[in-house]
């Protein structure tokens, strides 16, 4: 079975100031990502601040190099792709769209931009295009002479996602897509992707900290801490059975609609996460209310990107006992 | 209800603009009782963070403020002196973003210790006796040494434990907080919030939290008001409001959200068509009827409110329309 996605491997070091007399740190935002993604799924990655999300999602648009590792696309590597190959296959939607379109340009001419920039079609081809994807997402004809500032929060979001469908590409890369918008307004980009996936069979990586949108929308979901896949599974089996105690501690602290239920005690300490200095053994292990004396000094196996998992040393010790 | 410890009657808060005056909030009344949690909820630009501005007295210059009247604990807060006297230290307040409410320059120490010495008084060796004592109380360790740190030296979650260290330094009776934790990571939010909740047990503190969080608002709030338009569409208890929705505006607010185990993944999320209303000018009638599935011609004219106990809607339609 091939992948239309595929990392190996992926590790992603930065140098940080320290500030001006003290030598430079190095802050590993991503090591060792091994992820998998057929064609038509939706991938789903969640975690903290810090966890490496949008280091993943920048170097999988292509726009950061790894400092190890590839992507594959369809089998080949990106990094070999002509820019042009890849932006025709591989197109992002961000989170704000405020600052991810152009304010001088109209609504037509954004979304016609990756046209121009391939030399597809005449200009009128082009518009006609233009027209034909914004009425897929639901934006009037009369918004193409509009500009990004009459818009709302959430039809430009309409236009971000037009604009990356217009190359009519295989994969979408969606970064905290609905995390700038309220709540009516995400129910309505949420359905929009789950009908363009359906209708086009668009392949999307789903970037979020909202893990109810996550459950909802993704078919897997690989949960990231401090640069590491530390889960890896089908969405059912991951929310409904989670077995990393920092996969728990993430459901635990989602603050779903409940009442009288109150705030959870999810048991993790005050510890904060750091990528400049991670732990030895576990990196989750001086939050984790389920760590033992190994933790400390054994770092667990990386999670088997074919059969998924959790890289923790209680399920490895689990799988040895049932061994 | 025993007497409220805040009243708030028919607060307006207007702001002029170039196309006309904007109507942010309209009329609201509500009241918060001695120790307990109210939330206000609502999407941008619903006129909540005005509210909560309008009663701390830090509106925008452009922001004009008018109330039937603001009380709190029977003293009027309208008076700029009973205000300026209550302000930061019966009542105070925390806001979404810690890095931007505190200085950057000042040491944490320096900034709560001025926050003490303005508001109560005392000598300085007081002050920082209290405030260490505060750092322990909101959970952070090895106080005395933290207090001599920056606040780029500290994480987004340490920084909002000092921000309620800092507000809760006067022993106020009332804290208002503006989305205190949708800059944090889930797990750091839920910590912060259970800190809250036990503080607001041991000081008997009452808290307004202004949220656009529907989930958050149902796991701490003892009453909930929900906003639309710069108005109170509903209020009522947390039951009342999550199991009970009287409005049709709050009704499909919570359909929109997903649920886990309540909506099936993948299915179709709830939406609401058309968008908010203008809120420049005069609104007639219900300010949601054009987005509003069960809407009737004579929601274009004034509407009632209706009650059944503490439960409160506005609107023609009495419960489940």
């Amino acid at each position: 079975m091939s992948y239309l996605l595929e990392t190996r491997g992926l590790t992603r070091r930065f140098q940080v100031s320290q500030g001006m007399f003290r030598p430079k740190a190095t802050l590993h935002a991503l090591n060792g990502v091994d992820l998998r993604l057929r064609k038509g799924e939706v991938l789903g990655i969640v975690g903290e601040s810090g966890c490496g999300k949008s280091t993943l999602a920048k170097i999988l648009l292509n726009l950061l190099a790894p400092s190890e590792g590839t992507v594959l696309l369809d089998g080949k590597d990106i990094r070999a792709l002509g820019r042009m190959e890849f932006t025709r296959r591989v197109q992002p939607v961000f989170q704000d769209p405020f600052s991810s379109l152009n304010p001088r340009k109209t609504i037509a001419d954004i979304v016609t931009m990756p046209l121009r920039v391939h030399g597809i079609g005449t200009d009128a081809e082009r518009r006609k295009r233009a027209a034909g994807i914004m009425d897929m997402v639901g934006l009037p004809a009369r918004f193409a002479e509009r500009y990004p500032k009459e818009l709302s929060g959430g039809q430009r979001q309409r236009v971000a996602i037009a604009r990356a469908l217009v190359m009519n590409p295989d994969l979408i890369i969606c970064d905290e897509p609905t995390s700038a918008l309220d709540a009516s307004v995400q129910s309505q980009i949420l359905n929009l992707l789950m009908d363009l996936k359906r209708d086009l069979g668009l392949t999307y990586v789903f970037i979020s900290h909202n893990l109810s949108v996550v459950e909802h929308l993704v078919d897997q979901v690989a949960v990231m801490y401090l640069g590491r896949v530390v889960e890896l599974g089908m969405t059912a089996q991951v929310f409904d059975a989670p077995q990393h105690p920092y996969t728990r501690a993430l459901l635990d602290s989602a603050l779903t609609v409940a009442p009288g239920q109150g705030v959870p005690d999810i048991g993790l300490g005050t510890a904060f996460p750091n990528p400049l200095a991670i732990p030895p053994g576990c990196p989750f292990q001086p939050r984790c209310p389920r760590a033992f004396d190994l933790c400390a000094q054994v770092r667990p196996q990386p999670v088997d990107v074919a059969a998924g998992g959790a890289a923790c040393l209680l399920t490895e010790e689990a799988l040895r006992g049932a061994a | 209800m025993n007497k409220p410890l805040l009243s708030v009657r028919d607060l307006r808060v207007d702001l002029n603009t170039r196309s006309g005056v904007l109507h942010a909030v309209r009329g609201i009344s509500f009241d918060v009782a001695p120790g307990e949690t109210l939330c206000i909820v609502g999407e941008s630009g619903c006129g909540k963070s005005m509210t909560s501005l309008a009663l701390m007295d830090l509106l925008p210059r452009v922001a004009r403020r008018s109330a039937g009247g603001i009380t709190f604990d029977g003293q009027d807060l309208t008076r700029r002196r009973i205000a300026g006297r209550l302000r930061g230290r019966r009542m105070a307040m925390i806001f979404q973003e810690p890095m931007t409410a505190l200085n950057p320059a000042f040491t944490i120490g320096d900034q709560m210790v001025e926050a003490y010495l303005y508001h109560v008084g005392g000598t300085r060796a007081q002050a920082v006796e209290r405030a260490a004592q505060m750092l322990e109380k909101v959970g952070i360790g090895s106080a005395r040494s933290r207090l001599s740190q920056y606040p780029h030296q500290l994480s987004g979650g340490l920084r909002q434990r000092v921000m309620i260290a800092m507000a809760l330094i006067t022993d106020p009776e009332l804290l208002i907080a503006d989305e205190p934790t949708t800059a944090l990571d889930v797990t750091i939010q839920a910590q912060i919030l259970r800190l809250l909740k036990d503080l607001q047990k041991e000081l008997g503190l009452a808290i307004i939290l202004i949220t656009h969080d529907l989930g958050l608002v149902s796991r701490i709030a003892e009453r909930v008001v929900v906003m639309y338009a710069g108005a109170i569409v509903e209020e009522g208890s947390a039951a009342e409001i999550f199991d009970r929705p009287a409005h049709p505006y709050t009704r499909a607010l919570i359909d929109c959200i997903p649920q886990p185990g309540r909506t099936e993944r993948g299915a179709h999320l709830g939406t609401i068509a058309g968008v908010v209303p203008s809120l420049i000018g005069p609104q007639e009638g219900c300010a949601f009827r054009d987005r509003c599935p069960v809407a009737q011609p004579r929601c274009a004219s004034d509407i009632p409110t209706q009650q059944a106990g503490s439960h409160r809607w506005v609107c023609i339609h009495g419960g489940r329309a």
